[in-house]
């Protein structure tokens, strides 16, 4: 009999139900660049847990498919979840979920890698199991099931969805995710029992095992976790790091996708790690240190990069690109190389200072569409809280070079509910958008100034694992509505204000701050339909609220109560580097609004990265401030 | 500044195989980016944001397969065909591979307009994995002309388009009539070939046309069982549920300029 651990083609099935959905483009394979290695006897399948369109693009992913795919004897493929009505003519047709390249069921690879983007894709990765036949939690594998591995962005508190992983990768994946293949592929040659398998990987630096945890619950249901006695699981789990990142290689999305993608350039990481410090970044404490890779190797690899898959565009991406150090010499290099060519170079953020608005005109040329940036909060006190290091003159400074010079558009990023706001904060929003609103338009002559346009996104602040807010709590929905009303009423004409879904903020400050607790949960809102909950038309609240309610936990108080500064938290054997003694002196610092500078501008803050990771910030020339 | 010269390059390339898939707009895309691999010597647009100089022939609907698509370039640098042709080839996946390729005036009438006869091969048979449920008698070639003529004889066409009904005249749209034969194929029923016209109202869509045989057939077989496929109009957004019988497989065999007296033209002979 075939099962879904047969290595079959089922290609001529899914060409079969194309005809019957929407953009069949998306399953058809075949990308430029696409590596199809059809002799490798150990297959590995890396499936970003969204959509084709928005997990092509990822290039973390993109990374680790070419390093897998450089190994011998390991080939490495990709699968996406599919959308709704393929995914649901795949389950009435019988056709479980393959692989790009192969066309094999992801159920017949020896490695399985979900990637963990963000906490909104908790049921997607459910959906991603589901529709590939594998058991959801780990616990119910069999020996002959795939090893499924996660990494990624979001596993600073990977507790949640721990329990449908055998392994998790925290940190750089580079090198950890070949020790990973090496020892699955070793022991599986070896006929190795499962548990055997799991026990090995566990002894790798970096790596997760959360079946070989106890668990522990507090007062309120809240599940921590220490390491089984007698395994070889470690009491805390420090993250990979690549310390010589120039090292690696920045070509890595050489595949040219037939389907308009999210990001639909080359994207060459021209540096990792922020270290400004923002208290309420994730991603800013989870990176560091900071790594340029030399504007040499940058000019090389997309000059190459660009020819070799023929986008018009390019990106130069990172946490926060104009902050390398030579970053115009960089840009002058490639306007200069790329001019009469067609082609277009971006950078995916905005600095808000007059350095940042020159970069932006560097990229820009005469096509000035729109500016973004992120003030984060209203007045000088809350951004001193959250430390985003920039005053109300350096905003205003850039509305005016910035319209003087001829853009008509901005659009500003702002945060509701940060630790110790108050409606005075709230009402800042409006009054610096009111005060940036009048200055564009004096900067602009008379017959244009009717174009002139701001406009304002304000989101819920998420407090996150492994920050300094990681034991605040996030604002009560009926506090949010007032505040949005607040800003709304407050705000002047000619602003747009967008409030980001403060339900989807809601659920994901839940899937930050929970324990184990919360795996049932996610399982139990899958099954009741929930998948594609970062799309708003996919997204419905009422599924999980029931959920919560069925396995009787209390995702509210998940969401809103916080912890003591000494509780265990639910992610405190995974460790970034960065120090508990830091967070905590940081949490304390800005409760009394004193700023921490950015180390790689000043002098180093202590945050126990460098010496706990053996690694240092990598600059190629001296940052300006 | 005097302009530049520049030189035209019309390029014949199939779309086939999967990419046949392709929706227009990733199919231009994925022709921009193959002449960029080629490094082809491309002039650029005017404008905020310059684009490749280059036009395109009609569009193929979603699904629909074909062995004779073109595309015009212009160019900065004269140089032979012949070697810009292997450029382009060296650089594309086999199922979107350039043909032929040969300079054209640069002020002959642009592709879209000008290649109105279009003509296509169907083949119309069942998934081989549905056929058991399949509740119609197996049609003969005989059931399937006569859907055909009775198309043809109604004069015109009702179909669905994004949710709402939509009519095509087929006066002067059909320029060859529907021939059927037997096809070689296995699980496949007939073959069946026609030529359209397209004109300022628009042209026939192959895909809307098979759909339609297909929903005349279910209506005129006898039915075997007691289950009977839904009754729809045939759907140009793919989503009938008689495409999850039906084996629909189109090619555009070849497509032609209109001569002066109506003569079918092939597009290098411009
Ligand atoms: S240890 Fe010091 S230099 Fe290193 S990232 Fe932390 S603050 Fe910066």
């Amino acid at each position: 009999m075939i099962t879904i651990r047969d290595r079959i083609n089922l290609w001529p099935r899914i060409e079969q139900l194309l005809d019957c959905i929407q953009k069949p483009s998306r399953y058809i394979d075949h990308e430029f660049g696409a590596v199809k290695k059809d002799e490798a006897s150990f297959r590995c399948v890396l499936i970003y847990p969204d959509t084709y369109e928005v997990g092509l693009p990822n290039q973390g992913l993109a990374i680790l498919y070419n390093i897998l795919n450089q190994q011998e004897d390991i080939a490495c493929e990709r699968a996406y979840v599919p959308w709704i009505d393929m995914g649901d003519l795949m389950r009435e047709r019988n056709v479980p979920l393959c692989s790009m390249e192969s066309y094999f069921p992801v159920a017949s690879f020896d490695m399985v890698g979900i990637q963990i983007p963000h906490e909104l894709a908790a049921t997607n990765i459910l959906e991603t199991l589901d529709l590939a036949g594998i058991p959801l939690f780990a616990r119910d594998r069999a020996q002959e099931d795939a090893i499924v591995c996660g990494g990624g962005p979001s596993v600073y508190n990977p507790e949640p969805f721990a329990p449908f992983y055998d392994a998790i990768m925290i940190g750089d994946g580079e090198e950890v995710i070949c020790e990973v293949a090496g020892c699955i592929k070793e022991l599986r040659e070896q006929g190795a029992p499962r548990a055997k398998i799991l026990e090995a990987l566990a002894a790798i630096d970096g790596v997760y095992v959360p079946l070989l945890y106890d668990e522990h619950t507090d007062a309120l249901g809240r599940i921590y976790v220490t390491p089984k006695e007698g395994s070889p699981a470690k009491a805390c789990i420090t993250k990979r790091l690549i310390p010589h990142f120039a090292d690696t290689d920045p070509l890595t999305s050489c595949l040219v996708p037939y389907v308009e993608v999210v990001h639909d350039r080359l994207s060459i990481e021209v540096l990792r790690g922020c270290a400004r410090g923002c208290r309420f970044c994730q991603a800013g404490m989870t990176y560091r240190p900071v790594r340029e890779r030399p504007s040499d190797q940058i000019v090389a690899s997309v000059i190459c990069g660009l020819q070799r898959t023929g986008y018009d565009e390019v990106s130069l991406t990172s946490l926060s690109s104009t902050d390398h150090s030579t970053l115009e010499k960089t840009l002058r290099r490639l306007n200069a190389l790329l001019s009469g060519s067609a082609t277009s170079v971006s950078l995916p953020s905005e600095r808000l200072d007059s350095f940042g608005l020159e970069m932006a005109e560097l990229v820009a040329g005469e096509k000035k569409s729109g500016l973004t940036f992120a003030p984060e909060a209203g007045t000088q006190r809350m951004r001193d809280v959250i430390n985003k290091g920039i005053t109300e003159d350096d905003l205003m400074n850039t509305v005016r070079a910035a319209f003087g010079a001829g853009w008509l558009r901005m659009k500003l990023y702002f945060m509701m509910g940060l630790p110790t706001e108050t409606d005075e904060d709230v009402l800042g929003i409006a009054d610096l958008c009111g005060r940036a609103l009048e200055l564009a338009k004096s900067c602009v002559p008379g017959p244009k100034k009717s174009a002139v346009k701001i406009s304002t996104s304000v989101a819920v602040f998420i407090p996150k694992a492994q920050t300094p807010f990681q034991w605040c709590a996030q604002t009560e929905r009926e506090e949010v509505l007032r505040r949005q009303k607040l800003l709304a009423s407050a705000m002047p004409k000619g602003v747009t204000l967008h409030y980001h879904d403060h339900k989807a903020s809601f659920l994901e400050a839940v899937l930050s701050r929970s324990g184990r607790e919360l795996a049932p949960v996610i399982a139990e809102a899958h099954a009741k339909g929930a998948r594609f909950d970062a799309w708003t038309e996919c997204f419905d609240l009422n599924r999980w609220h029931e959920a919560a309610q069925a396995c009787n936990v209390d995702i509210e108080a998940r969401a809103t109560v916080p912890f003591n500064t000494e509780d265990p938290l639910p992610w405190s054997h995974i460790s970034c580097g960065v120090s508990t003694r830091f967070l905590k002196r940081e949490w304390q610092k800005a409760q009394e609004g004193i700023l921490t500078p950015d180390c790689t501008m000043h002098g180093c803050t202590g945050c126990g990265v460098c010496p706990t990771l053996k690694g240092q910030n990598v600059l190629e020339g001296v940052r300006r401030g | 500044m005097a302009e530049p010269t520049l030189f035209c390059l019309r390029v014949r390339y199939r779309e086939t195989g999967r990419l046949r898939y392709l929706s227009h707009l990733e199919l231009l895309r994925a022709l921009e980016r193959l002449m960029r691999r080629a490094q082809l010597p491309y002039a650029v647009t005017q404008g905020f944001s310059p684009r490749i100089k280059a036009s395109y022939g009609p569009a193929l609907p979603v699904g629909v397969a074909s062995n004779d698509e073109w595309f015009d370039v212009w160019l900065q640098e004269l140089r032979p065909a012949s070697e810009y042709l292997e450029r382009l080839r060296a650089a594309a996946p086999s199922d979107l591979m350039p043909l032929e390729a040969a300079y054209v005036d640069t002020h002959a009438p642009s592709l879209s307009a000008s290649l109105v006869f279009s003509s296509w091969e169907a083949t119309l048979g069942i998934w081989p994995d549905v056929c058991e449920s399949w509740p119609y008698a197996t049609p003969t070639l005989a059931d399937i002309e006569a859907a055909c003529q009775s198309i043809v004889h109604d004069g015109s066409l009702t179909y669905m388009r994004n949710g709402k009904p939509k009519t095509v005249d087929l006066e002067h749209k059909l320029e060859r009539l529907p021939q059927v034969s037997a096809s070689q194929e296995k699980d496949t029923w007939a073959t069946i070939t026609f030529t359209t016209r397209a004109s300022n109202e628009g042209a026939l869509r192959p895909d809307v046309f098979l759909d339609a045989v297909a929903m005349r057939l279910t209506d005129s077989l006898t039915v075997q069982g007691a289950k009977q496929t839904e009754h729809v109009l045939p759907d140009s957004n793919l989503s009938v549920s008689s495409r999850k019988y039906f084996r629909i497989a189109i090619v555009r065999l070849a497509q032609y300029l209109e001569g002066e007296d109506g003569e079918w033209v092939r597009p290098m002979q411009h």
